[in-house]
């Protein structure tokens, strides 16, 4: 357990504090969750001065809008995640449309690649890696694919060459029995 | 002849592929609508985005690059600029630092729970027997609010039989029941003053024998209960983790109080004899105080002081809980240099009582 996640009366704290203009609050969040943030998005980007961009985006934007962040409804890690992921999956896409604007006659995936290499991603620690790895390797695949590819479940699908309604059901079932492994856990941290 | 479960679809499967940005735009757009009308799908929805960040937390800690830190602020402030920072509530600054005792317990092995700490006042002592002092002081504190803790039987209210009872009890429980016990005082203690004004947090309540406000009670068990949790961080090896910096001022302000009761302890009382104390750092202030027994804290520049001292914020408030080996405080001090070493020598005092 990380002794920095504390919990939910120091995140409101940290919040309202944030709401208030507090910067030494902005400082602390960072400290907290820069790590993760960055390593975020680098790791769905695979670029790091992209990976520098989406961060500050992410912080700065929670500062300019704080009121975005409601304990009520998740943990700042939980939003944090969801938002630097998103601007990743964001910047892929459009790089991945630009891409395909400027050459027309390509009809390859440049990341079709990484289900040859492997996608080699590591968990730093045992709980994560345990319950990854009791996942059937079928959804483990398509929810790494998702998650830290920024795939689509169509390009899931497409990659894995099975039905998209399959893709879904993978994503579904692998988060599923990762939230019946991790949940009571983090539901004690976080009560 | 059943089905694939791979192939059955659910209506999760559309929340699932939505946590995990992997819809398509249109989909999204759909799924964000319904999560608006349906409670139960934005449960689901909330309950995933935990697992996700959970997992993405394990697999992406990396160190950012240098100056991003800087970067990222300065940017920041400069298109919201910040405010004055707003001091932590003796409620606050009380469950954040409780609430931070109990994540360093948690964060234990088992085996960590047997080793010895290394303050002086806490010889022979284990970490387990440190948890159950603070488990024991804050069930003491519930109780004295009104709010006893059930299950806790001891009754005494000095220090040394309340602890040894602790301490003989808790010494067949295991570290899971013994944070459990702690945790059930946290709350009794957050349920009797989360709602308390200002005017209700300066009624006197007893402790160890001393009437004194509920407001002052806190705030002397945030203190104590920081001082604890990095004996017991330092005991395994880890580094001190100050508290945030909402509560470091409100602490500092505490402490800066405390400093005519310290002198009073070392037999000083110094009437007229007003201080400026400058403490640097996050969290940090500065204050103007009269030296005298009946003297309380003032804004700086309220006062004309007889010395100046500016010490660290952090550095200063362990020196209060006497975490700072003597002589090893620095301070720099303009003025009276001899009151500025009285005031110097007397900060430990009020810990060694």
């Amino acid at each position: 357990m990380d002794e920095r996640a504390v919990g939910s009366t120091a995140e409101r704290s940290l919040a309202h504090r944030l709401r208030a203009g507090d910067e030494t609050a902005l400082g602390e969040l960072y400290d907290q969750y820069g790590r993760f943030v960055f390593g975020l998005a680098l790791r769905v980007i695979g670029d790091r001065q992209a990976a520098e961009d989406v961060t500050q985006d992410v912080f700065v934007s929670l500062w300019e809008q704080p009121e975005r962040f409601d304990a009520d409804r998740g943990t700042l890690r939980a939003f944090l995640g969801t938002v630097t992921h998103r601007r990743s999956v964001d910047l892929i896409r459009r790089e991945e449309a630009r891409r395909k604007r400027e050459d027309k006659t390509s009809t390859d995936d440049p990341r079709t690649a990484e289900l040859q290499d492997g996608l080699e991603v590591e968990y730093t620690t045992n709980r994560v890696r345990d319950a990854m790895a009791s996942l059937p390797s079928a959804q483990r695949l398509a929810l790494e694919l998702a998650y830290f590819k920024g795939h689509t479940y169509r390009q899931v699908a497409v990659l894995l060459g099975i039905p998209e309604g399959t893709a879904k059901s993978r994503l579904r079932l692998g988060l599923q029995r990762l939230a019946e492994i991790l949940q009571p856990e983090m539901d004690q941290q976080w009560a | 002849m059943g089905m694939n479960p791979d192939m059955a679809p659910e209506p999760d499967d559309d929340v699932a592929t939505y946590v995990l940005d992997a819809t398509l735009d249109a989909e999204a757009r759909a799924i964000a609508a319904r999560l608006t009308t349906d409670p139960a799908t934005a449960r689901t929805e909330q309950r995933l985005r935990a697992v996700v960040a959970e997992v993405g937390a394990a697999a992406s800690d990396v160190e950012p690059p240098r100056g991003l830190r800087d970067r990222v602020l300065a940017t920041a402030t400069a298109r919201r600029p910040g405010n004055e920072l707003i001091p932590a509530t003796a409620p606050e600054l009380h469950a954040i630092e409780l609430e931070r005792a109990i994540m360093v317990l948690r964060s234990l092995d088992d085996a960590d729970w047997s080793r010895p700490l290394d303050p002086p006042e806490l010889r022979g002592w284990t970490i387990h027997d440190l948890a159950a002092h603070i488990a024991s002081n804050e069930s003491l504190l519930a109780a004295n609010l009104g709010h006893p803790v059930p299950g806790v039987p001891e009754t005494a209210t000095t220090n040394e039989e309340r602890t040894a009872a602790t301490h003989a009890r808790h010494r067949t429980m295991t570290p899971a029941e013994t944070v459990a016990e702690l945790e059930a005082a946290v709350a009794a203690v957050d349920a009797a003053v989360r709602d308390l004004d200002a005017d209700a947090l300066t009624q006197d309540i007893d402790w160890w024998g001393l009437p004194t406000s509920i407001r002052t009670s806190l705030i002397i068990r945030a203190f104590e209960t920081w001082t604890h949790a990095d004996d017991i961080r330092r005991a395994v090896g880890r580094p001190h983790l100050p508290p945030p910096a909402p509560s470091l001022n409100t602490m500092g302000r505490a402490a800066t109080g405390w400093i005519p009761l310290m002198l009073a302890s070392n037999g000083t009382d110094l009437p007229d004899r007003p201080a400026r104390v400058n403490l640097r750092g996050a969290g940090g202030a500065s204050f103007d105080v009269d030296l005298s027994i009946e003297s309380e804290v003032l804004p700086a520049g309220t006062l004309d002081p007889s010395v100046e001292i500016t010490f660290d914020l952090v550095e200063f408030c362990r020196a209060v809980a006497n975490r700072v080996p003597t002589g090893g405080l620095n301070f720099h001090a303009v003025g009276d240099l001899e009151l500025g070493r009285q005031l110097v020598e007397a900060v430990p005092a009020l810990a060694a009582l």
